[in-house]
């Protein structure tokens, strides 16, 4: 029978041999058949992480993760490994979200209490998303309904059709308005 | 300043490349953040399930070719979905979605750079809840084979003569569960019956020399009731064919002890455990064949 390697073991076994450290030369093929686990799923944990926090705190966040999965591997037992440390991320991250109790907005704005928050909610960019709907309101009516309509999905002829303007005044009129909210957005929120 | 969601693409054809490039990159929570400026919600929102509907499977397998214009524009106008069906496509995708998560130059530098500070983190303390060698394991083969069937035989066929404080350490699972071997069913039934807790064996998957022979053992002892109890639901030709067939498969389960109780490191334990799998797939197939057959 020829000789399983780790990198053909399935994550339920990798998790299993993982938590097995009652000695340092176990503890050391420990580290190595958790180090399969994170090759696996290090890049999906990063992305899961990256939508889902400031990008400043992502490094952070996704070491966090990792630790706190090596310290509780011994509790995964069937399943997705995946799901399950997907699970511990998002946990953390409205944990996070949490203790830092308040999410900062632009200026003029409220402050929303994190302990009050949906938890899932917890996990949006609050800031970027009343920044933003304060820079659409800084448009025209025109500017803003032709971005809102094209952003939707509808093409040029029909937005133009709708606003009674010719489809190269729709394109100017968006081209404007791209420019209007990427400055209001940098002055905002950087 | 870089808006996201300014730069959806008009035609349909680019949509799904742009919007999977969105849900493995870096911008999805500012664009989710612009979208639900632009799309306040009132409250009112789909499932991803109702969005994407029948797509599911094909999305996982191929991307977001498999859905229609009008269903990804569904998406933008909920973007809290976008997060959803990130995390479906990175928990259930198949290779497709591996695939592109792979493409990422710049994350697998992030990625090893990870590692390293993780690494170094890692420290050698043993965890409380590994399992101590248990003791019975020391004994030899037979000797713990003979005591735990006496036992099992004592209890199945006097369980008068015991005390009710006793408390053997008899498994409960496979063929050693109370109602294992219950009797008032039909031949195939029964027979389906006995494959169904053989494949019990899959419901844990240990991995260290001691837990594994133990289930190899218990699993064992299953095979010794078998041979040693009636079983009136099976013509006497039945009952018979399943005697001899667990002496025999008895006797490769013996050698999967042995194998598992001589494993030298989990390499070993992992080969001893695929054998003792592929003889239980085996005598299930057996029996299930047999059923078949009735």
């Amino acid at each position: 029978m020829p000789e399983l390697e780790s990198n053909d073991l399935p994550d339920a076994d990798l998790a299993a041999l993982s938590s097995q450290r009652s000695n340092t030369r176990e503890t050391e093929r420990a580290v190595q058949m958790f180090g399969v686990l994170y090759q696996r799923h290090s890049g999906a944990l990063l992305m899961f992480v990256v939508g889902r926090s400031r990008s400043s705190d992502c490094d952070d966040a996704v070491q966090s993760v990792w630790l706190k999965a090596w310290q509780n591997v011994n509790a995964f037992r069937t399943g997705s490994f995946r799901a399950w440390l997907f699970g511990i991320a998002r946990n953390h991250l409205i944990d996070e979200a949490r203790r830092k109790k308040s999410v900062p907005l632009a200026e003029g704005a409220s402050v929303v209490h994190g302990e009050h928050m949906d938890p899932a909610a917890s996990l949006l960019d609050e800031e970027r998303r009343q920044s933003f709907s304060e820079c659409l309101e800084q448009l025209t009516q025109r500017e803003r309904s032709v971005v809102i309509a094209i952003v939707a999905g509808t093409d040029y002829s029909e937005v133009s059709a709708q606003l009674k303007i010719d489809k190269n005044a729709a394109y100017k009129t968006m081209h404007y308005a791209r420019a209007k909210l990427s400055a209001c957005m940098q002055r905002k929120v950087g | 300043m870089n808006l996201p969601s300014l730069e959806i693409p008009a035609k349909s054809d680019e949509l799904a490349d742009w919007l999977e490039s969105q849900l493995l990159g870096e911008q999805l929570r500012a664009l989710v953040a612009e979208l639900m400026a632009m799309h306040p919600s009132d409250g009112q929102q789909d499932s991803l399930q109702e969005v994407i509907g029948g797509s599911r499977a094909d999305l996982l397998d191929n991307g977001l070719g498999a859905l229609s214009r009008e269903q990804m524009l569904c998406l933008l106008r909920q973007p809290t979905l976008l997060l959803d069906l990130q995390e479906c496509v990175l928990v259930e995708g198949g290779s497709y979605w591996q695939q592109k998560l792979d493409g990422g130059a710049s994350r697998g530098t992030q990625v090893d750079k990870h590692w390293r500070l993780l690494e170094q983190a890692l420290t050698p303390e043993p965890l409380a809840t590994v399992a101590p060698r248990s003791p019975w394991y020391q004994r030899p083969l037979w000797v713990s084979l003979a005591t735990a069937a006496a036992v099992l035989i004592a209890v199945f066929a006097g369980q008068h003569l015991m005390s009710p404080a006793v408390q053997p350490s008899i498994p409960t699972w496979g063929w050693s569960g109370d109602d294992s071997l219950a009797n008032e069913m039909p031949s195939p039934d029964y027979l389906r019956r006995l494959a169904g807790q053989a494949r019990e064996w899959f419901n844990k998957r240990p991995v260290d020399q001691v837990a594994l022979a133990e289930r190899i053992a218990q699993f064992r002892l299953g095979c010794t009731r078998l041979i040693t109890s009636e079983h009136p639901a099976l013509a006497d030709e039945d009952q018979q064919w399943l005697r001899e067939r667990c002496q025999m498969w008895a006797r490769d389960i013996d050698t999967h002890l042995a194998s598992a109780e001589s494993a030298s490191d989990a390499d070993s334990v992992l080969q001893a455990r695929a054998a003792m799998d592929a003889t239980v797939n085996r005598l299930a197939d057996a029996m299930e064949a047999r059923a078949d057959a009735l």
